[in-house]
């Protein structure tokens, strides 16, 4: 027959109790390891390449259009020296050696072919090839010096984020002016490009349209595109938003709310 | 008995139950340890172009007056986690670093940062930006997209090809297969007809290849390999197939693979400027022992690519002509 606890005993089995109660309310309250849903984590931390591209199109690159070089002087002053005119008008990424530039000018479209569409500047500054194809790298991502690298812990999202912006590129500027560009148009325009070393001096240099504002219309007589259709384009505006289905069939339009171009 | 336990617990639950944070160890003063030492830490030595990165940081910090020590880590964790307790145990005043793994390097450079020894990054990134002083790497994604163009112009946008990817412990394998396709998947005559892993190792890319080949040979028309050694092991198993007609493409700039796309064996490949790199990080290690304590995160260096038509402007793991100049 079992003996009865006796009341000291009894005291310290309700003094332990007490003490391993608080001691489990206190561990309950501050634990010391924390277990929460992979959901929970990966929302608070996924990064969203599209919605950071629309961002950047609206508060870096649009407002840093306007403070672009004149694509001429930048171009004579590359074939002088092209460490100073780095240094003084475009930017290069860390220890990078190619440099990136911001340029805009005036000109007519001179042809449009599988290579890019060939602009002879106004005032006989030189040609440029405005891109007509798809646009790849991270030229335009970084030609604002906006965009610090340190900014992702994780530089793969980074690269997500230039393939999203080189997709508005595309969809905003590139596809629509595609459409409508014709030998003998002018034009103007602000654009990207990137030299490393020297820039051939018989060859127009190549640059990713950021903004087209068509100024003029060809003649009937001179119009020649890649459709052959006459071009009907004749406001001082920069071209719509134009949606990318039919170009890149796997890509969707952004929203309005991941900004607008100017 | 009870008394005693309870006071352990309450004892216990008042200092939160953990051990106290050690304060930072403090490294010996230079004077007292004569030269003072810095330590490189590189993943791998079982690769050409690991054994430049290393060698070139231990070059350039003995010529800056340090005594220099490269340690392997064999592409191992634990081994460069032994390393790290190595180096910090024995009075190492900065510590220039190619990690094993973007995610599981962390720790040790936490450990180091703890003990106020600085890390410097070289050419692989570690996913964290409140760790090492510094990182200095490769546009891996850049190169491969503009390495993924010269690939759509070399077989003239169509054909198959495989893909020989490399260690997927690290972001840069990722990187560089993320930019190669961003190009060539838009070009629906190009078709991967394989993708298979070699962790960067030559002989393990040799014995996918010849895996490869006989599968997917028949028709082949290139192989992408996320880097030189890679790539050398596939041109290996290609030519003892007598498949010399299969165009190799690898990533690094490893002065071998810059030697035959000048014989025109190997198609392409982009130059990492493991040098310049390297040079950097004793650079930047030098300065933070001298007092510099700003430094950028991340130092990008951009990848360009090397083909038989600019062959001739490269060699030695870098451009013939780079006069870019270290950013202190």
């Amino acid at each position: 027959m079992p003996v009865p606890p006796s009341p000291r005993s009894r005291l310290r089995r309700l003094v332990v109790a007490a003490i391993l109660a608080s001691f489990g309310g206190l561990l309950w309250r501050f634990p010391l390891i924390r277990i929460r849903p992979l959901s929970e984590i990966t929302a608070v931390a996924a990064f969203d390449p599209r919605a950071f591209a629309g961002r950047f199109w609206a508060d870096d690159l649009t407002p840093a259009l306007a403070k672009a070089n004149d694509a001429g002087e930048v171009m004579a002053a590359i074939r002088r020296d092209g460490a100073e005119a780095c240094g003084s008008l475009g930017r290069s990424v860390g220890l990078s050696r190619t440099c990136l530039y911001l340029v805009r000018g005036t000109g007519t479209i001179v042809e449009v072919g599988s290579a890019g569409c060939r602009v002879a500047l106004d005032g006989g500054a030189g040609d440029v090839m405005l891109a007509t194809g798809l646009v790849f790298g991270t030229a335009v991502r970084d030609v604002t010096g906006t965009v610090d690298p340190a900014s992702r812990t994780d530089s793969r999202e980074l690269a997500a984020a230039a393939s999203e912006i080189n997709r508005l590129v595309h969809e905003r500027v590139i596809a629509p002016f595609t459409t409508a560009a014709k030998a003998g148009g002018r034009l103007e325009f602000a654009a990207c490009g990137q030299v490393q070393g020297v820039l051939p001096a018989d060859k127009p240099w190549k640059l990713i349209p950021l903004r087209i504002t068509n100024l003029e219309a060809p003649s009937a007589s001179e119009g020649t595109g890649p459709d052959e259709t006459p071009v009907s384009r004749s406001d001082a505006t920069p071209y719509p938003l134009a949606s990318a289905r039919g170009l890149l069939p796997h890509l969707e339009a952004p929203s309005a709310s991941e900004g607008t171009p100017r | 008995m009870i008394r005693r336990f309870a006071a352990v617990v309450i004892a216990c639950v008042a200092v939160g139950c953990s051990q106290p944070t050690p304060p930072p160890r403090v490294t010996a003063p230079s004077a007292a340890a004569g030269t003072p030492k810095v330590a490189v830490v590189i993943s791998t030595l079982n690769n050409p172009w690991f054994v430049v990165l290393g060698e070139t940081a231990k070059a350039r910090a003995e010529e800056l007056g340090y005594e220099a020590t490269i340690f392997d880590s064999q592409n191992d964790t634990a081994k460069e986690a032994s390393h790290f307790e190595n180096v910090l145990a024995g009075g190492y005043k900065a510590i220039l670093f190619n990690a094993t793994d973007s995610d599981g390097s962390i720790a040790n450079v936490r450990k180091a940062k703890a003990a106020g020894v600085p890390v410097f990054c070289i050419d692989r990134e570690i996913n964290a930006t409140d760790a090492a002083t510094s990182q200095i790497l490769s546009d891996n994604h850049g190169g491969c997209v503009a390495l993924g163009q010269h690939f759509v112009e070399a077989l003239d946008g169509k054909g198959a090809y495989v893909e020989i990817l490399g260690y997927l412990g690290d972001n840069n394998a990722h990187n560089r297969s993320k930019g190669f396709h961003e190009v060539v998947d838009n070009y629906p005559g190009l078709t991967m007809v394989a993708q298979q892993a070699a962790d960067f190792d030559r002989a393990k890319a040799l014995e996918v290849m010849e895996t490869l080949l006989q599968k997917h040979g028949e028709g082949l028309a290139a192989v992408f390999c996320g880097n030189d050694a890679m790539a050398m092991g596939a041109y290996q198993a290609l030519a003892a197939a007598g498949r010399t007609d299969v165009k190799v493409f690898g990533f690094d700039g490893a002065d071998e693979a810059v030697k035959l796309i000048a014989e025109k064996k190997i198609a392409a490949t982009g130059m990492q400027f493991p040098k310049t790199m390297a040079r950097q990080a004793a650079e930047y290690a030098d300065a933070w022992i001298k007092g510099k304590r700003d430094f950028p995160q991340k130092v990008p260096v951009a990848v360009e690519v090397v083909t038989p038509e600019n062959v001739g402007e490269y060699g030695d793991y870098g451009a013939k002509e780079d006069a870019r100049p270290a950013t202190n």
